[in-house]
């Protein structure tokens, strides 16, 4: 035999030890995974019965109250940080319009959009920014619409520029935009609207939300102030909140008021709001829903201080002495093809938002 | 029912086999008080005068329980006849009061209610429990008997929550005034 011959031997020889064990290592995966299969058979036969699904159910129940709660304080904590100055930029409120700023351009009303709470960074999204454009434009020459205020969160910088958590975020927002996977996107998307959703369940909270609602009041005077707002020109600030933003505007009025020293009203839009806010010195509040909207309708559910059963909520005692405006569009939905953003319904909310403007002028 | 029945004698066993001593007292009193550490960073105390604070916290919630526990003492006298054994009776039903040791999840926005809510009610059954398994006496007459002592412990709780959020909102509108 040649020498070329033994090698060609000698790698058949190879071929064939490795084909062997490659056949040997397939028949052990296959029995341990037989075994696997027959173990977790066993097991998701155990699991069908009653007892332990009702015990799982209550671990599961437990564990999502546990986290939540969790998440829930590590939030709050980032606002008290704030509010203790420990983090830095919070400024003092009696340095706010200190120096006449310069607005030439005349403007007296200063709309003021809020999201709902799937805002992610301070542009919105195209279907939003259209709505803005119409609503822009059908605004008196006067009034200023200021848009890319992110709601859901307390520094004057988006998630994207927090000094704590800048990394975290923005990697979530390079997967939810960027990564191949829907599910990936999905659920990116998920974890940022959750953190949103967090932040109008403090806002709401009788014991939290004064403090969060202050420094977003802040957050609003100090972008009015940049734009050249000043309270011996301004009549009046308008907070339009859409969904979730609806509670942010509700939830900051009076403390805008106080800051701006001018008066402050209200536009929800399908909004979803605890009526725990503090609206005694606000004097109008509107609110335009849809006949279609389930997520606005469940929120009333959801916050018990909106429903007459509660007559000692801040909602039910404004509505005693003021006249809550109303408006419902038939057919709206909360979002999508026949959300208040969506070609059929934009030019009426915007139409209603404006009548609304014209009615409280006075 | 049956089920019912068989799960609350298996709390009260399980509560019957526990050891607590006044170490879980404490420990619930500094949980119910980390439970309103906000309302102290939210008054702009520096970080010894909020250990301080939790501290002396801690304590009064203790002993708003402890009196709760009295005042079981004196109306199991009353309805039961039960000679007052104040300090044998507070070794009994400690260990009622070991759920609390979760009441620094009552931290947390928006299911704060419910948290709390949840573990009052908790520690509420297991008192319960545990005056049918030590002194016999009859779950709806443990109503009777437990009522005043659990809402004075509770008066005494919002009480000192209460005064420490109004303190906070002082201190905001001041910050908003200025």
């Amino acid at each position: 035999m040649t020498i070329g011959g033994e090698a060609i031997q000698h790698q058949r020889h190879q071929l064939r030890l490795l084909r062997r064990a490659v056949a040997l290592l397939l028949c052990m995966a296959i029995v341990i995974a037989a075994l696997g299969v027959t173990a977790i058979r066993r097991d998701a036969d155990a699991l069908l019965h009653q007892d332990v699904l009702s015990e799982l159910l209550l671990w599961g129940a437990v564990l999502v109250v546990v986290v939540v709660a969790l998440v829930g304080t590590y939030s709050v904590m980032a606002d008290f940080l704030f509010w203790e100055g420990w983090l830095n930029g919070l400024p003092n409120p009696a340095h706010l319009f200190a120096a006449p700023t310069a607005d030439d351009r005349g403007h007296r009303h200063y709309l003021v959009y809020l999201d709902g709470i799937h805002q992610s960074e301070e542009c919105h999204p195209p279907r939003v920014s259209e709505f803005l454009e119409t609503l822009e434009e059908a605004i008196e020459a006067d009034a200023l619409l200021v848009k890319g205020i992110e709601a859901y969160t307390i520094m004057p910088v988006g998630l994207r520029a927090t000094a704590y958590a800048r990394w975290f975020w923005e990697r979530l927002f390079a997967l939810q935009e960027h990564h191949p996977n829907g599910f990936v996107r999905f659920l990116c998307a998920f974890c940022v609207q959750a953190n949103n959703v967090i932040k109008v369940g403090i806002s709401s909270d009788r014991r939290y939300g004064p403090v969060m609602n202050y420094e977003l009041a802040l957050k609003i005077a100090r972008r009015l102030e940049a734009i050249g707002f000043h309270p011996s020109r301004a009549a009046r600030v308008v907070l339009v909140g859409y969904s979730g933003g609806g509670e942010m505007a509700i939830g900051t009025a009076a403390m805008l008021q106080k800051l701006c020293h001018v008066p402050v009203q209200v536009i929800t839009v399908c909004g979803v709001f605890s009526g725990n806010g503090d609206l005694s010195s606000v004097d109008h509040v509107a609110m335009v829903v849809g006949s279609r909207d389930p997520v606005a309708a469940l929120g009333r559910l959801a916050y018990p201080g909106r429903l007459p059963l509660l007559p000692l909520s801040n909602w039910n005692r404004w509505q005693r002495t003021r006249s809550l405006h109303r408006i419902s569009i038939e057919g709206m939905n909360h979002n999508g093809a026949s959300g208040p953003f969506s070609v059929a319904y934009r030019a009426k909310v915007v139409r209603e938002i404006v009548r609304e403007l014209e009615l409280t002028s006075a | 029912m049956s089920g019912l029945t068989s799960a609350l004698d298996s709390m009260a066993s399980t509560l019957l086999a526990m050891d607590a001593g006044i170490g879980l007292l404490v420990a619930v009193g500094i949980s119910m008080s980390a439970s309103h550490l906000f309302a102290l960073l939210a008054n702009r105390l520096s970080p010894r005068q909020i250990a301080f604070h939790m501290l002396i916290d801690a304590l009064v919630l203790s002993l708003a329980l402890t009196l709760g526990i009295l005042c079981h003492s004196l109306m199991l006298l009353l309805i039961e006849g039960v000679p007052p054994q104040p300090i044998t009776l507070a070794n009994r039903m400690l260990a009622a009061l070991w759920p609390g040791l979760f009441y620094v999840l009552v931290a947390a926005p928006y299911v704060s209610d419910l948290i709390a809510v949840s573990l009052l009610g908790w520690m509420h059954l297991n008192v319960l429990l545990l005056l049918h398994a030590r002194y016999g006496v009859p779950l709806t007459e443990g109503l009777l008997v437990s009522a005043p002592g659990f809402s004075l412990a509770l008066v005494l709780i919002a009480l000192l929550f209460a005064q420490r959020w109004r303190a906070s909102y002082n201190t905001l509108a001041k910050e908003v005034g200025g």
